[in-house]
């Protein structure tokens, strides 16, 4: 294997796993712009998201295009229960403890998957059962290249949602200025809403796009959560470039350390690039431009 | 009558801010709320417009009781509320702020909507320059210009501005003031103003009233108002005195 | 400033997570695993209890049911057949939580139970290792089915092994990859754990002391590892001609198979016992066709071991595999030698152990050599379309 196809081969599925991370840190950020809360349980999220395609693919036997809308309906379903029953009666205290909440919120969902499920990995077939293809000394799997494209798609998605519709700029102005949002008539606490179910959509669809490679399991979303933190930090807090820049770059570095370093510090790759953004840059690569309000 | 407060008491956790308030606003009317600072202005305003729900009294806008009322419900009924600080959404340009402005009006077109833009850059000549421009690279007048401009694009039936003139430089406090004038007349807009800046207020409206911690302890025409020893001597510096010596 | 704060706060509050998920385990409590739960009511002079630390929360709970259904199977079928000298057995369970510390919380919490005369230990042979301080204090005779070597080697006489130690699986691993497969360039895939490093270790000295040979490649990885592109890659640029593997968790093992046909490494593998679990099996499918393992238990191995399964599979609607197959053993040896003690203090009961001869289990012949170990030979077998079948048996120099 030449070290053109070892670096592609690692390059490649580094920026497909980048891309669930910047899904999931996408959702993070929308969460922490429109309500200055860090929803830590979006980890899970992710792993309820993955147990959904599960059930309905391979328990209900569905075809994958309806596992799949059904899922995200389900999902949204539940993001909106947990803004109201996690967000909505602490909204009006400070930060502390709506996360303090979704912590909480995540180790029960942990529980209650692992009660539900057991603890035996669950497989999920990936979405084309034919694999992949080898360009170059490099094996392009099939799932990875549905990960790269749905994450692009969503990112698109996000970008025209948010500039060119009216709900997405009033989403925008109820997480720039709530008070002022409402003195527009907009009803924020249905923006709110809207935030929560749309994240929590975004993080199932990660789980779902993982769900073959990973398997499915109660523990999934941990290590993915905090990815998607450190993705954001890196990024920026709250800014959407950031999300997708800082999400393909903790996947990058996590590859290629793990390809050129050793496996065994994988993990610690991307909090490393945490800790020197922390000390260097905490704002991250794009800062915070709300930040700018007075 | 378009607004009328009866014995109205509003806090703040356990701070009681504002205390038995009574004031009326007629229709096509300029009104200023003048006093000092911390005197209970502001408050009245949140209060009127939603925010803050009193403890005590009512509030009514042509003839319906609105005090228990959503602030974003209170906006589709015709009252715009411009508040302190101007409140621009910074990461919005200037024209997406005048867009969601109208955004509780139902059934505008787009036609229409662009055309009141339009309007509103002819009013307000800067804003028509930096359309495109983010909110929180405006300046501090430009700001004022958006936030009242966007409380216009409401069309509401009464705007209450607060404080339009906090940190301007005189010559555009005179500016925002006279395009308020001229809204009131172009549009027949009502317009509750709040203002430190006693002499100003009181110059473009009709009638006023002066709180003191919490109270309204003065109202009249605003000439009454301006001619008043005491106001005089607590709001106006004693200046309105050497103006007419 | 604010920003500053947050900032700290979200590092501790990542810090809090990485602790909890520090040891490939979630701190989680399960129902019913707090207290201590006794099979049969039973007045106390009637009973022999049997500690048994099984995981019944964090990452090895798969590996842990297994055990317990072993155990529970066993102490059914000899109270059925009317208990020990008259006695009825009695296991006693708690959780070890899949973690070091929660496995020699587990062993203590059982040592205040004066009537326990023995306690099977957990598989995972790095929480096993975390216990042999304690059990050298308490003295008393603890079951192990963790393979690492140095769990019998560590002079604590209490240590007794159901399961042929990792020096013989890599033995068997050695030989075979050499011998039939005519592999010359080795490469070792392992994970980071005492098990993993510790079978390394071993491969590389049998290589050498039968062979002269080194492994081309030492790749070792962390449990519960997703991705194994640079695994791969590496085992790729290194020109190995066989992997030799060392995997603790079935998950690990489905993925690595999945993702290494994928990429187009074909080369023979021969794998840990792990590679032939029936999870690993039922998430692999067929990117484990083909692949070699060492495997100390094989229901086709002996008579026992075909009842056995069929009893098993009866009871529980499931094949066993070598975790059950230990635990079973371990309560049928610590029975026979309950029987044939004096009494039942520990030194008796450790003396009938080491007494015991050509003990037939499910796993094979029992003869405890002082160390502790009991069996020494490793079945070489394949995965024929999921059906596993034994190539041969390989027995080991002690």
């Amino acid at each position: 294997m030449s070290g053109l196809a070892i670096l592609g081969q690692n390059v490649f599925s580094g920026i497909a796993i980048g891309g669930v991370y910047a899904l999931l840190a996408l959702g993070i950020a929308l969460i922490y712009r429109s309500t200055n809360v860090t929803n830590f349980a979006q980890g899970d999220i992710t792993m309820l998201g993955a147990y959904a395609l599960y059930i309905l693919l391979e328990q209900l036997g569905l075809p994958y295009p309806i596992a799949f809308l059904l899922a995200i309906v389900v999902m949204g379903i539940f993001g909106w229960l947990f803004q109201r029953f996690v967000y909505y009666p602490l909204r009006n205290r400070s930060f502390l403890p709506v996360i303090i909440a979704t912590i909480g919120a995540g180790i029960l969902f942990q529980n209650v998957a692992l009660v539900v499920f057991g603890s035996i990995p669950r497989k999920v077939n990936p979405v084309f059962a034919s694999g992949g293809f080898t360009v170059g000394g490099v094996y392009f799997d099939l799932q990875y290249i549905v990960i790269l494209v749905v994450t692009a798609a969503l990112f698109v998605f996000q970008y025209l949602f948010f500039e060119h519709t009216s709900l997405g700029k009033k989403m925008q102005a109820t997480a720039q200025d709530k008070t002022m949002a409402q003195l527009l008539g907009i009803p924020v606490a249905l923006m709110i809403a809207f935030t929560f179910i749309y994240s929590t959509i975004l993080g199932a669809i990660g789980g779902m796009l993982v769900a073959p490679i990973y398997f499915v399991t109660n523990r999934m979303g941990s290590t993915l959560g905090l990815k998607a933190f450190a993705a954001c930090i890196c990024g920026g807090f709250g800014d959407v470039r950031g999300a997708l820049i800082g999400g393909i770059a903790i996947g990058l570095i996590e590859a290629l350390g793990a390809a050129y370093i050793a496996p065994v510090y994988k993990d610690a790759f991307p909090f490393l690039l945490l800790l020197v953004f922390l000390l260097v840059r905490p704002q991250g690569i794009f800062g915070e431009k709300v930040s700018e309000k007075a | 009558m378009m607004l009328e407060m009866k014995g109205v008491s509003a806090s703040y956790d356990a701070v009681q801010a504002i205390r038995d308030v009574s004031l009326e606003v007629n229709e096509g009317e300029i009104v200023c709320l003048i006093g000092a600072n911390g005197a209970g202005k502001s408050t009245t305003l949140k209060v009127i417009s939603g925010l803050l729900r009193p403890n005590a009294g009512e509030v009514i806008f042509e003839g319906k009781q609105i005090q228990k009322t959503k602030p974003e419900e209170i906006v589709r009924l015709g009252i715009s509320h411009v508040p302190e600080g101007r409140r621009v959404l910074p990461g919005l340009t200037v024209r997406e702020n005048l867009e969601l402005g109208a955004s509780v009006r139902k059934g505008l077109s787009k036609a229409d909507l662009n055309k009141e833009i339009e309007h509103q850059y002819e009013l307000f000549p800067d804003l028509g320059r930096l359309r495109n421009a983010l909110g929180w690279t405006l300046s501090g007048g430009q700001q004022q210009m958006l936030g009242i401009a966007r409380g216009l694009m409401a069309r509401p039936k009464m705007l209450m501005m607060d404080e339009p003139s906090l940190g301007l430089a005189p010559i555009i406090v005179k500016q925002v003031l006279e395009t308020t004038k001229r809204i009131s007349k172009e549009f027949g807009t009502t317009v509750l103003l709040v203002e430190q800046n006693a002499s100003m207020a009181l110059s473009i409206s009709n009638r006023g009233y002066v709180m003191e911690t919490g109270r309204i302890t003065m109202s009249g025409t605003s000439k009454e108002l301006l001619s008043n020893p005491q106001v005089n001597e607590a709001y106006l510096g004693g200046r309105s005195r050497k103006l007419k010596g | 400033m604010k920003k500053r704060v947050f900032a700290c706060i979200l590092a501790a509050a990542m810090l809090f997570c990485l602790a909890a998920c520090g040891g490939g385990s979630t701190e989680t409590t399960s129902p019913a695993t707090d207290a201590p739960s006794t099979d049969t009511p039973a007045s106390d002079s009637d009973v022999i209890k049997i500690g048994h630390i099984v995981h019944m929360t964090g990452s090895a709970v798969e590996s842990g049911g297994y055990e317990k259904n072993g155990a529970e199977l066993a102490v059914e079928e000899i109270n059925a057949a009317g208990g020990v000298n008259g006695k009825q057995l009695v296991l006693v369970q708690e959780d070890g939580k899949s973690t070091n510390q929660g496995s020699v919380a587990a062993f203590q919490k059982l040592l205040e139970d004066d009537e326990i005369v023995a306690v099977i230990g957990p598989s995972p042979s790095t929480q096993f290792a975390a216990m042999i301080p304690t059990i050298d204090e308490a003295g008393i005779p603890v079951a192990t089915g963790g393979t690492n070597y140095s769990l019998t080697h560590s002079d604590c006489p209490w240590v007794f092994r159901f399961r042929p130690h990792d020096g013989f699986s890599a033995q068997a691993m050695v030989r075979y990859a050499v011998d039939e497969l005519g592999a010359t360039k080795i490469a070792v895939l392992h994970g980071s754990d005492s098990f993993g490093v510790g079978g390394y270790d071993l491969v590389a000295q049998y290589l050498d002391e039968l062979y002269g040979m080194e492994p081309i490649l030492d790749q070792s990885f962390n449990n519960d590892e997703k991705d194994y592109t640079a695994v791969i890659t590496n085992i790729k640029e290194s020109g190995a001609d066989c992997i030799i593997s060392y995997m603790a968790m079935s998950p690990d093992v489905g993925m690595f198979a999945t993702q290494r046909l994928q990429q187009g490494l074909d080369i023979p593998w021969i794998g840990s016992p792990s590679v032939t679990a029936v999870a690993g099996r039922e998430l692999a499918g067929e990117a484990l066709y083909g692949v070699y393992a060492v495997s100390d238990f094989h229901v086709d191995g002996n008579e026992k071991a075909t009842a056995f399964a069929a009893a098993y599979e009866e009871k529980f609607g499931r094949e066993p595999d070598f975790y059950s197959a230990w635990t079973y053993d371990a309560i049928y040896c610590f029975a026979e030698a309950f029987k044939n003690a004096a009494d039942l203090e520990p030194e008796s009961i450790r003396e009938a152990i080491l007494a015991l001869e050509d003990f037939e289990g499910v796993e094979g012949t029992y003869n405890f050599d002082e160390n502790g170990d009991g069996l020494d030979a490793y079945y070489i077998v394949v995965n024929n379309e999921n059906n596993i079948e034994v190539v041969t048996k390989i027995e080991g120099n002690r």
